[in-house]
């Protein structure tokens, strides 16, 4: 019942979706297909790579390996590659290039006598998700006419004040930022970014229940430094959407390391530009182990900057080993 | 939860009151449906791409799905979609995207045409609607003790700080709240809502174009009182989501018209309690009607001055629903 119904959910998609549609379903598919050309205690595996957004340019070789092994293969012009391991039990990995994310297939049996068929569909080793809200508030020492530059790796999706350029105002100790038509408490931008997911390579971060979302941001947000208002635009925002979901994982961006998704220019350069995005996750399993990320004590002092924005990722489904 | 809606809904598809629960406005349609040689006779080929709020897809979620009377289940790619091969002739669908948020869909029944390729879009609507943050701001003359009371008309899902039974609060002429050493710019509550009490009457509102959407919020916010932080705060919520469409059907709700979302009881009272909500919806096709201009109020903001905002997003196949019902 299970192959029929991958079968169902397969051969139309296989067979009809056009290639950019393919692989954006599942990294990897595993079939079986009887092949007389197969001796019947041999085993037979045949890699079908697709990748997203169209084939790379040539030469196309593969590197992969078998329960550990490390292979190099060229890929021919159909992007396959055959191969002849015994019939068992496998964990293959597949990897193309720094653009593709590598492919790990946990427990694949190759079986004797047909033909084990193994379709990749390449996923870029980045994906897009929106950067939500990242708002900049600014409080210098006197008021001081300021410059404001934003440079984003994607695509602004909304700007607030409108951003032509820069953002010029002058800016009140008390944080209003006085622009030449209107006054506004802080600078607002949204962007679509192109982002590898932080869980894939760090194992920092906490796990937070949606009960306890309150709780847990205001613990961390106020050990930081953010102040009243900062917190509740930061709680009110982020708190009802991690409350909606049971289990979520979370780790802080900050500083210096925030620039990956965004830079900004100020001039005059302010004493301190605290920088904090929140990158967090909705997932299915609650036994992950993170290491409880250190949070800094960020310098309020001075001509003092903050920004605070995160990134919800999709719901991920997690097997735990 | 899921098995046991899936299991109603499978008892209502086997009982003749399927109808019951079509749900307002169009759910589905068949956007494309063309021959191809790749199909086997006998079979079609059906993708499905699942639709949630704001023209968004609903990526990477179950969908678990009744075919005639067979139990399926798929998972939504990055664009919501999901395919399947059927055997041509009329089949009846219902879907159920899991963790329930949304509506089942319920097809009646659809013809499939032998060796034919066909795109269906299924527009999912909110079981319930989240009336979305409202914040509530005070200004009294005079530093002093508050206490608001909230009677929302449905379920409260998130408030802040914590509402229990009250808020009781100091309020500082500046608008600062403090709580047990804490302090806050406004208080915000969300509450679960049926899409009954929304009601948009789509005779009257304005129907906005994306590239207008900010110069419209800033020019009627502006004229009917709301201060510089109100507005930022209420343009850099509801901005970034209805500038996703190409059209907005926008109408404004306030004062005594918002009681039918929540009631707001303050003590003191004080001399004013404005109320702000804002009803819309992303139009992917042009209204039958374009609505006549709303006459918004100016608020008074003298003395002791309360202003909350708020609102909802309405999906385009229920707002369109109350246009057909209306329009009988």
């Amino acid at each position: 019942m299970k192959y029929l119904l991958l079968l169902l959910i397969l051969f139309p998609l296989l067979s009809f979706a056009a290639p950019g549609e393919i692989d954006r379903i599942a990294n990897y598919y595993l079939l079986y297909r009887a092949d007389s050309s197969v001796a019947p205690t041999a085993g037979k595996v045949q890699v079908e790579c697709h990748f997203y957004g169209g084939s790379p340019e040539l030469p196309h070789q593969l590197l992969y390996g078998l329960n550990g092994s490390s292979e190099v293969a060229s890929l021919d012009s159909n992007n396959q590659l055959v191969l002849y391991p015994q019939p068992g039990m496998y964990l293959f990995r597949f990897y193309y290039n720094g653009s593709f994310a590598e492919i790990e297939i946990d427990s694949a049996e190759v079986q004797p006598g047909v033909l084990t068929l193994i379709i990749l569909n390449f996923m870029p080793a980045y994906e897009e998700y929106p950067m939500k809200k990242p708002v900049i508030y600014l409080y210098p020492e006197t008021a001081t006419d300021v410059t404001v530059q934003l440079h984003t790796g994607g695509k602004q999706v909304f700007t607030y004040p409108v951003l032509e350029g820069a953002w010029k105002f002058t800016a009140q100790p008390d944080g209003n930022l006085v622009f030449a038509h209107q006054t506004v408490p802080y600078l607002f931008w949204e962007a679509d970014l192109p982002i590898r997911n932080p869980f894939d390579s760090s194992q920092d971060g906490f796990i937070v229940h949606g009960s306890e979302a309150t709780t847990f941001l205001e613990e961390k947000l106020s050990a930081m430094g953010l102040n009243a208002n900062e917190q509740t635009d930061f709680i009110t925002f982020w708190g009802p959407q991690l409350a909606t979901h049971p289990i979520n994982r979370v780790v802080f961006v900050l500083n210096d390391a925030c620039d990956a998704y965004a830079t900004l220019n100020i001039s005059p350069q302010p004493a301190h530009v605290n920088r904090l995005y929140m990158i967090w996750q909705p997932i299915s399993a609650e036994g992950i182990l993170l290491q409880p990320q250190e949070l800094p004590v960020l310098n309020r002092e001075g001509f003092d900057v903050l920004e605070w924005g995160g990134m919800e990722l999709d719901y991920e489904e997690l097997v735990i080993n | 939860m899921r098995s046991f809606v899936l299991f109603l809904l499978t008892c209502i598809a086997f009982s003749s009151f399927a109808g019951v629960i079509r749900g307002v406005g169009s759910s589905y349609a068949i956007v494309k449906e063309v021959r191809d040689a790749s199909v086997p006779a006998g079979k079609t080929s059906v993708r499905f791409q699942a639709w949630g709020a704001s023209s968004k897809t609903i990526p990477h979620r179950t969908i678990d799905y009744l075919l005639d009377n067979e139990h399926l289940s798929a998972k939504t790619d990055g664009s919501g979609v999901f395919s399947l091969t059927a055997a041509s002739g009329k089949h009846v669908f219902l879907f159920d995207v899991s963790e329930g948020e949304y509506e089942g869909i319920y097809t009646d029944s659809i013809a499939f045409k032998s060796g034919y390729r066909v795109e269906i879009n299924l527009y999912f609507s909110r079981a319930n609607m989240i009336m979305e943050k409202p914040v509530i701001y005070l200004y009294p003359e005079t530093e002093q003790a508050v206490s608001v009371q909230l009677e929302p008309a449905g379920v409260l899902q998130f408030t802040y700080p914590a509402y229990a039974d009250g808020w009781n609060l100091n309020a500082a002429p500046d608008g600062t709240l403090t709580q047990n050493g804490r302090s806050y710019p406004y208080l915000f509550w969300e509450a679960q809502t049926d899409v009954a009490r929304l009601s948009p009457d789509v005779h009257e509102g304005f129907v906005v174009e994306r590239a207008h959407v900010i110069a419209f919020l800033e020019e009627h916010l502006a004229a009917i009182g709301l201060n510089s932080t109100e507005q930022t705060d209420f343009i850099t919520y509801w901005g970034p989501r209805m500038v996703s469409s190409e059209q907005v059907f926008v109408q404004f709700v306030w004062n005594d018209q918002a009681d039918r979302f929540g009631k707001l009881l303050l003590s003191p009272q004080p001399d004013h309690v404005n109320r702000l909500y804002l009803l819309w919806t992303a139009l992917n096709e042009p209204l039958p009607k374009l609505p006549a201009p709303q006459s918004l109020p100016v608020f008074d903001r003298s003395g002791f001055d309360v202003l909350e905002w708020g609102g909802s997003e309405i999906p385009a196949a229920t707002l369109l629903s109350f246009t057909s019902s209306a329009a009988k």
